[in-house]
């Protein structure tokens, strides 16, 4: 049922990014997809998303930033934003994906951002879920945040995850006990790092921002950001901020016709 | 939420496999077997060790044999994953025994994928050897990788230049760290063992072999194939692995 209701929705593709002309008797394959997790997740939180996508016939790739998930043992105070965004440009490298449709969520708009950088050509498209948008040249957070923060933080670098009621997720849901059990705390040091371009970071790529509705802040900052913008294309999701794990089908819907 | 009980309905027979690639190699070298795994609706990871593939830029002389096992360690914990055939190949036939270590209850199946068998108390390479690798070893630690002939894909072969290019060097401190079982590795659990008959010096009795064929723990298979199969045999091996009980 689900699986019908994606391919139609994705051969309808009413929002999809322009494709390269191909033959009319050619099936274009379908675009691969990496999802990258925000802050105190881990790949992990894409599953439901992930199979939905696989069964749509999209390659799709999660990979956990390091020193987060299954990449916990690996967090050491040096772990940055450079790191992160080496894993992401790093796996579309070695798995030599082209036309790739690449979603940061949430800490990962910078994630992506900074990897578009890198791998550009690569790219068919950026989508924004529900994400932070960097400013060239600054970083997340502020130098006395940062400070304020390093205080209270485990061994001087590692962010406890907040509630669930910050993800969006309440705390009757049926996936809150999961989400509770594999959030991990967050390496302060991807943070405090300014973005830096070497290539326009994601300028010249198609860009969806996909705004979470339920809890979203009003006015919305990064709708603005955006406004008037031919590169970009703005578009809602009736979900919490963790759309991934209260809406996985939604998502995937959603993602399956941006690609 | 309907999501976890329709799924159920889809994937009633799905089993999941996670796949440990081997030294110098990388995820991306099973592409064509998680391809075709998931495409008849199983479950596929194909975890990069540490310092390796994508995660090169990880690499430091801290990565070790525990870095690696931590690493399918902790995909388990965090992908909660159970009654899962867990496969390694080459070099990580060490990793896969030490992770079996940890989570027995969890492992429905080993496969050792032309794999170097531990044994305890022992580390990869004999004493001394890692010692005398490091004298000509990248920064003294990094073993370059050696020649796609060397892993038994031909030169001329079509995807000979798409593993050139994707070896990266491997970290020696994973193949010179001893290996201790706590709870006696993969004693106990079903195993096969998937030989590549194409072997890099035939002249040589089969080392494995008598160790393990016809043991009633253990499976013996044999591949017509050079010791990546996963390059030169991949809708074989597939459907080995697809035979797993």
């Amino acid at each position: 049922m689900r699986r019908r209701h994606l391919l139609a929705l994705s051969a309808a593709a009413p929002l999809a990014l322009g494709r390269p002309a191909t033959p009319r008797a050619a099936v274009p394959p379908r675009r691969p997809i990496v999802l990258v997790h925000g802050a105190w997740h881990g790949g992990w939180c894409w599953r439901e998303v992930a199979a939905a996508l696989r069964a749509a016939g999209h390659a799709v790739f999660a990979p956990t930033l390091t020193g987060m998930g299954e990449r916990a043992h690996l967090a050491v105070p040096e772990v940055s934003l450079a790191t992160h965004a080496e894993d992401v440009a790093g796996l579309i490298r070695c798995e030599e994906l082209q036309d790739v449709l690449l979603v940061g969520h949430s800490y990962a708009g910078y994630v992506v951002s900074l990897a578009a950088d890198r791998i550009k050509p690569a790219l068919a498209g950026l989508v924004y879920l529900d994400a932070l948008l960097p400013e060239a040249g600054q970083a997340f957070l502020d130098e006395a945040t940062a400070t304020q923060l390093r205080a209270t933080a485990a061994r001087g670098f590692l962010l406890p995850p907040p509630g669930l009621d910050f993800f969006g997720v309440p705390e009757t849901h049926p996936n809150a006990a999961w989400v509770k059990r594999r959030l991990t705390p967050h390496p302060l040091g991807t943070l405090t790092e300014p973005v830096r371009y070497a290539a326009g970071g994601p300028a010249g790529v198609a860009k969806v921002f996909v705004r979470c509705t339920q809890g979203a802040e009003q006015p919305d900052k990064e709708r603005a950001m955006i406004a008037g913008d031919p590169e970009w294309r703005f578009v809602t999701l009736d979900a919490g901020h963790d759309a991934m794990i209260t809406a996985p089908e939604a998502t995937a819907r959603l993602l399956a016709a941006l690609a | 939420m309907t999501g976890a009980a329709s799924r159920q309905d889809d994937t009633a027979h799905a089993k999941t496999y996670v796949l440990v690639h081997g030294a110098w190699h990388g995820g991306w070298c099973w592409r064509e077997i998680a391809t075709a795994l998931r495409t008849l609706g199983h479950v596929v990871h194909v975890p990069t060790l540490t310092g390796l593939g994508e995660r090169a830029h990880l690499v430091s002389r801290a990565v070790n044999l525990s870095t690696h096992v931590a690493d399918v360690v902790n995909l388990f914990e965090w992908e909660e994953l159970s009654d899962v055939i867990l496969v390694g190949h080459s070099y990580a036939g060490h990793v896969i025994p030490l992770v079996a270590d940890r989570l027995k209850p969890r492992i429905r199946h080993l496969v050792f994928l032309d794999a170097v068998l531990p044994r305890d108390g022992h580390a990869f390479l004999p004493p001394g050897v890692g010692e005398e690798r490091a004298k000509t070893a990248l920064e003294g630690y990094l073993q370059p990788p050696p020649d796609v002939t060397w892993f038994g894909v031909p030169a001329d072969h079509p995807k000979a230049a798409w593993v050139r290019r994707r070896l990266t060097p491997h970290p020696l401190p994973t193949l010179m760290e001893t290996v201790r079982f706590a709870a006696g590795g993969h004693v106990g659990l079903p195993k096969t063992y998937i030989r590549c008959t194409q072997r890099r010096d035939m002249s040589q009795p089969d080392p494995v072999e008598p160790l393990v064929k016809g043991q009633p723990d253990w499976i013996w298979r044999t591949l017509d194939t050079g010791h990546d199969a996963m390059v030169t045999a991949p809708d074989a091996l597939t459907a080995l692995l697809l035979q797993i009980a």
